[in-house]
């Protein structure tokens, strides 16, 4: 039988900030990572460039001799079948044991499926979360010229405008009645819309689509018709309405997992040696002091590193995290974090909104402390406002200040606050 | 490590870091090339912010534990062994994860759509460590003139209960 000492489950950004917090305390022990995945690790964010035309070489996110270099042996390709906790070890594709004495269960989120009546034998479905689906779009490219995408979500949006920049008619359906409901405000959410509709992307907000149809038993798709009755001409339908949490692994196994793995301040789960991190577990959201399940970038990272110290013998605490999001694709940077929209009259907003649009900023305010905000267009030093949410520092003197279009500094903040991190104490560590 | 300690005291808003910093990471190594033919007006790693009589100049503080590389989506943002956190602008797909992630505002987005250039990557103190490597200081600290920006060793921090 196979053995490690460290043995993790996945290959992508959680699992690189776990290899990453193991040798920080442990550089002697192995590791050994299992993906199903053939390409190692690389950036999942990234893989609208790989449609546009990069190469997979160009996603890669550490370097090709990482894993090497790290001390981590990688078995790629192979699925993890089944675990036995009790006996400390899992098994992979064709039987093959693997013991473990720490575990790291980095298994990710799976896309959501609506169930879509018509759907069962088309061949131009995609989903768009990881490389195999971006290769399959890719390969289709000179199969369809228009297509449809099912949420106006941020995977949703970035899809449909990338094939948009490559002269697909694209047309997306969202059942709310705005795009990016989860990362923008209504204002901004317009302002990104406007961009979008204007390079040519059709949306359908308030509507959902009912069936995908075809000719006859044909596996080709000619359409779909949506809630209101409309029916939209397409040869392929991309759905994006989001991942959940992979319990695959997990279930039946006594490990706690519940609309995600349960974890605590360690990122340990309930079984001794077994831990969680990235977006197969629900993490505290300090916005609010929920756990949830955040599937974001650099969430996953923290977690992984707050996940290997503490496998590696450190005593590191988890502090939460806060959704992030950047439109990144637009030509006009489009940057949230936080609460967005206030959900009841205990908060209060305060924005800024030029005429042209070319500059938005709102700030969601409860209790004089920062929870939130949207900055369109000026995004310099927008991390300030992020480190005022984690701070919890009191704004209500400099609000107006913070809604100025020029770069947000740190000069607007309490002295004392910022005096910390310039003055020969160095107190840049992981609590700021 | 070494960093560069900001003295807010001492500052009296001359921008020379900013001048300095242009024009150490340009192609000419001149204050005015740099800025007249080489499009680097506003590329300054090292910002001087001004609030009626404060003023200091702000740039990377090489965290312990840097945000803007957990929200790194490219790897373009390493911890070298040195410590330093160095962001390869080569390598920056231009996401703004560094610039919404980094609490003290350190990471900067360079946008540009025009005829001269078309660039999207963000930009960030590297500590000079070119200069570090033949011996100098960092040009910022090199430039200004009353000491208020200091390259020295950081006291370890104080352990928390």
């Amino acid at each position: 039988m196979k053995k490690a000492d460290y043995v993790i489950v996945g290959a992508n950004v959680a699992a690189v900030g776990a290899i990453e917090g193991i040798r920080r305390y442990d550089t002697k022990s192995s590791i050994l990572t299992i993906s199903y995945e053939t390409l190692g690790s690389y950036s999942k964010a990234m893989l609208a460039g790989y449609i546009e035309g990069e190469s997979a070489g160009w996603l890669e996110y550490r370097g090709k001799d990482y894993f090497n270099r790290m001390g981590v042996d990688a078995l790629y390709g192979r699925k993890v079948t089944a675990l036995n906790p009790d006996k400390t070890k899992l098994v992979i594709e064709g039987g093959e044991e693997v013991g473990y004495k720490k575990l790291l269960l980095a298994v990710g989120g799976v896309p959501f499926k609506p169930s879509i009546s018509g759907s069962e034998n088309k061949k131009q479905i995609f989903s768009f979360t990881e490389f195999s689906d971006a290769h399959k779009i890719k390969e289709a490219l000179t199969k369809f010229e228009s297509v449809v995408v099912i949420g106006a979500g941020f995977t949703g949006t970035e899809i449909a405008y990338t094939l948009n920049n490559l002269n697909k008619k694209v047309s997306v359906i969202e059942l709310g009645d705005r795009v990016l409901v989860k990362a923008l405000d209504p204002r901004s959410s317009e302002i990104a819309e406007k961009l979008m509709k204007d390079g040519g992307i059709d949306f359908y907000l308030n509507d959902t689509v009912e069936e995908i149809a075809g000719q006859g038993n044909n596996d080709e798709i000619t359409g779909v018709k949506l809630k209101s009755g409309k029916f939209i001409p397409c040869q392929a339908v991309i759905t994006a309405i989001g991942v959940v949490p992979n319990g695959d692994l997990i279930n039946n196994t006594g490990i706690n997992f519940n609309r995600g793995l349960e974890v605590d301040d360690l990122m340990a789960t309930n079984i001794p040696g077994v831990y969680g991190a990235g977006d197969v577990v629900k993490a505290l959201d300090i916005t609010d002091g929920q756990k949830r399940s955040l599937p974001l970038w650099p969430l996953a990272y923290q977690q992984g590193v707050v996940a290997g110290s503490n496998m590696a013998g450190a005593n590191f605490p988890y502090i939460g995290g806060l959704p992030m999001n950047s439109l990144k694709f637009l030509k006009m940077p489009i940057l949230s974090a936080g609460i967005t929209t206030p959900p009841d009259s205990s908060y209060k907003v305060v924005s800024i909104d030029d005429p042209e649009a070319s500059f938005y900023r709102s700030l969601v305010i409860k209790d004089g402390t920062l929870k939130g905000f949207v900055t369109v267009g000026s995004i310099d030093g927008a991390g300030v406002l992020t480190g005022l949410i984690k701070n919890k520092i009191n704004i209500e003197d400099i609000k107006d200040t913070l809604l100025q279009q020029k770069r947000i500094g740190l000069i607007n903040l309490p002295r004392e606050w910022r005096n910390k991190f310039f003055t020969r104490r160095d107190e840049t560590g992981y609590h700021d | 490590m070494k960093k560069v300690i900001i003295i807010e005291d001492f500052c009296i808003a001359c921008y020379n870091c900013e001048v300095a910093c242009v024009a150490t990471h340009s192609r000419t190594q001149d204050p005015v090339k740099s800025y007249k033919r080489e499009n680097l007006r506003g590329k300054t790693n090292t910002i001087v912010e001004l609030k009626g009589p404060a003023a200091f100049s702000s740039m990377c503080r090489h965290c312990k534990h840097p945000w803007c590389l957990d929200a790194c989506i490219s790897g373009a943002i390493q911890r070298l062994d040195n410590g330093i956190v160095y962001l390869d602008e080569e390598r920056c797909v231009g996401c703004w994860g560094c610039v919404i992630a980094c609490p003290y505002g350190s990471a900067h987005p360079n946008i540009k759509h025009n005829d001269k250039e078309d660039t999207k990557h963000a930009f960030k103190c590297d500590l000079c460590v070119d200069r570090l490597e033949q011996g100098l200081k960092p040009a910022c600290v090199e430039a200004c003139p009353n000491k208020a920006l200091v390259y020295d060793e950081t006291m370890p921090e104080v352990l928390s209960k």
